[in-house]
């Protein structure tokens, strides 16, 4: 906004160059000299002057002071202080507030004066009414262009802006030429002039910088989404091609496996034509978290030989699980349920502790929402798992694991398990970094080689990075939870009627005293333009509603 | 001019005050006086004892409610009271036409800003809620080459 426009000079231009100044040449002079040598005592920081615009017609006889002094003319003086003008910083409303300061000087001119063939403008210190500037025409000619060019600053600014109004060309009435004479302000109005012109660049660093410019506004604000699915099941799976087969045994069957592979009925020189090794046949052995589907019972058969041992079999590759809904509503109703002040973890078994966005769930503007939903497709043949975290019904989060344990059957096996412990306890352990980790690997060596012939005993670990796959995932919680931190309020008594909760909202007083409940209330704006207080009145009733007020 | 003495029972910022009515005088002002600070002046029966409670006047001349800020008694029969304007009882009617925005309200609110206005203590609560359900049962899976 401006809170005052500083103006330094008017001047009466016309066609012929008679009057015309070069504000170029004024600015230096001015700038230095003006406010402080010419001797002008600042007011309100120097934000007030008062101009004089004088009118006059026909002879009435001689004018022995003013702008016209010794002219035989017919004045009509008038003033306008320069004081605030309730405009905001854009160079229209500049432009429209010398548009009305001109129109003001007709509508303020006695009837009997509107034809104007003569025209002054004189500027004064309002305090001293000391001239600063003063010009006049001589009688107006017809068919010329005139015009009145200010000169001014706003709030203080270190640039002059220079505005030319733009007036009538005169018209000659009875041998004389007037301002579209007879002019009537109320019926013609005044012919806006040109845009405001920067006129200088004395010390503003960031010339030749455009001026910021207003803009923005023009969302959409459609503000649509489309919800993410969970999407379905892969179809294709290995155990319709016949190359493999998945067994869910129990533990006699495979007791009676092993023994029939250690036993003498096994016709090892047969099975030499087909596999270095009979071991080899059995591509893995682990332990699932979940029973598999179990299709019916057939032979096993190693290397195609028939073991005449029966178990069942499995025809389905992957598998979805709905472990629920979680529903997670505000517990304040404010912005403490949001982030940063309420934090969500979620612990998702053979994965770990992930954290989830509070923001992504809870939705102010729906409290019927506000739910976790997670689901897990399961990949048997590797144990590869993909965790999906819906909230409010899309698929926001998706996390990656697994929940095949690994058995050993041979040295190389057992190797190979081993080494895949070794790797997840590299991981959970992973911020200890290279100090720590010889210890901690140290440590997961010798619990392993406790448990070679078994599922390893290693101790749960609980990263927030992942970090409970396969065998620590199998000792861990095999429910996924949701951890919640939430703030705990400190809420004084009465606090909602002392200082009152945040709003922001436009209000009439009336309507929240009979509609909405009264009460404490603090206004960040109000206009109260049509009080009919005194200006103290209502700096403090401005003062009072800022502060706050019992309504 | 009449004046009207009221026991103001309403805080300060309250914009239809409480008035208990106490009683209605007589009085003037000197030739100096401020619409907004007037000094009044009460001749005769006016007791100070009687009016005790006094906190608040009003004068229908300048259609202004007024906080009594003192009262004097000048001499036997002459009471000055000193009164400063309270221009929300004053222009209550017309300021509940007027509009503005609510920056912090009792009832007027929308909780979801963060103004800064709740305080939380430091330690927080620690939730824990489990799903529905889960993995519940373990199985071995043997996986061979060929049908």
């Amino acid at each position: 906004m401006i809170t005052a426009l500083e103006l330094y000079d008017c001047e009466i231009l016309n066609g012929n160059g008679d009057y015309i100044e070069d504000f170029t040449l004024k600015v230096p002079v001015l700038d230095k000299q003006l406010p402080h040598a010419a001797g002008i005592t600042p007011y309100n920081n120097f934000l007030t002057l008062s101009a004089e615009v004088a009118g006059a017609i026909g002879y009435s006889g001689v004018v022995t002071e003013g702008i016209f002094g010794g002219r035989n003319v017919n004045v009509n003086g008038f003033w306008k202080e320069l004081n605030t003008p309730n405009i905001t910083l854009i160079p229209q409303y500049v432009k429209e507030w010398f548009n009305s300061f001109w129109n003001e000087v007709y509508g303020n001119i006695a009837v009997n004066s509107k034809y104007l063939n003569v025209v002054g403008v004189q500027l004064r210190e309002k305090a001293t009414q000391r001239i600063i500037s003063s010009n006049r025409l001589s009688w107006t000619t017809a068919n010329q262009h005139y015009a009145v060019n200010f000169l001014y600053k706003i709030n203080g600014s270190d640039n002059f802006y220079q505005y030319t109004l733009d007036l009538y060309e005169p018209q000659s009435y009875g041998g004389a030429a007037f301002f579209n004479g007879p002019y009537d302000p109320v019926t013609t109005g005044f012919v806006p002039g040109g845009t405001p012109t920067k006129y200088d660049n004395v010390t503003n660093p960031y010339l030749p910088v455009e001026d910021s410019q207003p803009g923005g506004g023009t969302g959409t604000f459609s503000g649509t989404s489309t919800p993410i699915p969970v999407p379905n099941l892969p179809t294709l799976s290995a155990l319709s091609t016949g190359f493999i087969s998945i067994y869910a045994p129990s533990n006699a069957q495979l007791e009676s496996l092993c023994n029939y592979l250690w036993s003498n009925a096994f016709d090892l020189n047969s099975f030499k034509k087909i596999f270095a090794n009979p071991i080899d046949t059995i591509m893995g052995f682990s332990i699932v978290p979940f029973a598999p589907e179990i299709a019916g019972n057939k032979e096993v058969k190693v290397g195609n030989i028939g073991t005449g041992i029966n178990m069942s079999y499995v025809t389905k590759q992957h598998y979805e699980f709905d472990f629920g809904t979680v529903r997670v509503p505000e517990e304040y109703g404010s912005y403490l349920d949001y982030e940063p002040y309420v934090n969500f973890e979620l612990y998702l078994p053979y994965i770990g502790i992930v954290k989830i966005d509070v923001d992504d769930i809870r939705k102010n503007y729906d409290a019927r929402i506000g739910t976790i939903q997670v689901k897990y497709h399961v990949d048997i043949l590797s144990g590869a798992l993909v965790a999906y975290v819906i909230c409010n019904g899309t698929c926001v989060y998706q996390y990656s694991g697994s929940c095949l344990v690994q058995l050993p059957l041979t040295g190389s096996s057992y190797n190979s398990m081993y080494q895949s412990i070794i790797n997840v306890a590299s991981t959970v352990i992973g911020g200890i970094a290279s100090g720590g980790l010889k210890g901690g690997v140290g440590a997961v060596l010798g619990n392993a080689g406790n448990v070679a012939s078994n599922v390893s005993n290693m101790k749960p670990n609980i990263s927030r990075s992942g970090g409970m796959g396969s065998t620590c995932g199998l000792m861990g919680v095999q429910t996924p939870y949701l951890i919640i931190n939430q703030p705990i309020i400190a809420n004084a008594g009465w606090q909602n009627a002392f200082i009152g909760y945040p709003a922001h909202i436009t209000r009439k007083i009336g309507t929240i005293i009979d509609e909405e409940g009264g009460g404490y209330a603090e206004f960040e704006k109000i206009y109260i333009d049509n009080v009919p207080c005194t200006d103290k009145e209502k700096q403090e009733l401005l003062s009072l509603f800022a502060e706050g007020v019992i309504l | 001019m009449t004046i009207g003495l009221y026991y103001n029972k309403s805080d300060k910022r309250r914009l239809n005050k409480e008035l208990e009515t106490i009683a209605t005088y007589n009085g003037y002002m000197k030739n100096e006086s401020s619409i907004l600070e007037p000094v009044i002046y009460i001749e005769g029966a006016f007791n100070i004892g009687n009016n005790i409670n006094a906190n608040y006047l009003y004068l229908p001349d300048y259609r202004r409610y007024y906080y009594i800020t003192d009262i004097i008694q000048v001499r036997a029969n002459l009471v000055q009271i000193m009164a400063t304007v309270d221009p929300l009882m004053s222009f209550k009617d017309e300021l509940k036409e007027c509009s503005g925005i609510v920056r912090r309200g009792q009832n007027v609110k929308n909780m979801y800003l963060d103004d800064g206005s709740f305080k939380i203590y430091q330690n927080k609560k620690l939730l824990t809620q489990p799903f529905d359900s889960g993995f519940t049962t373990e199985n071995f899976i043997l996986t061979m080459a060929g049908g």
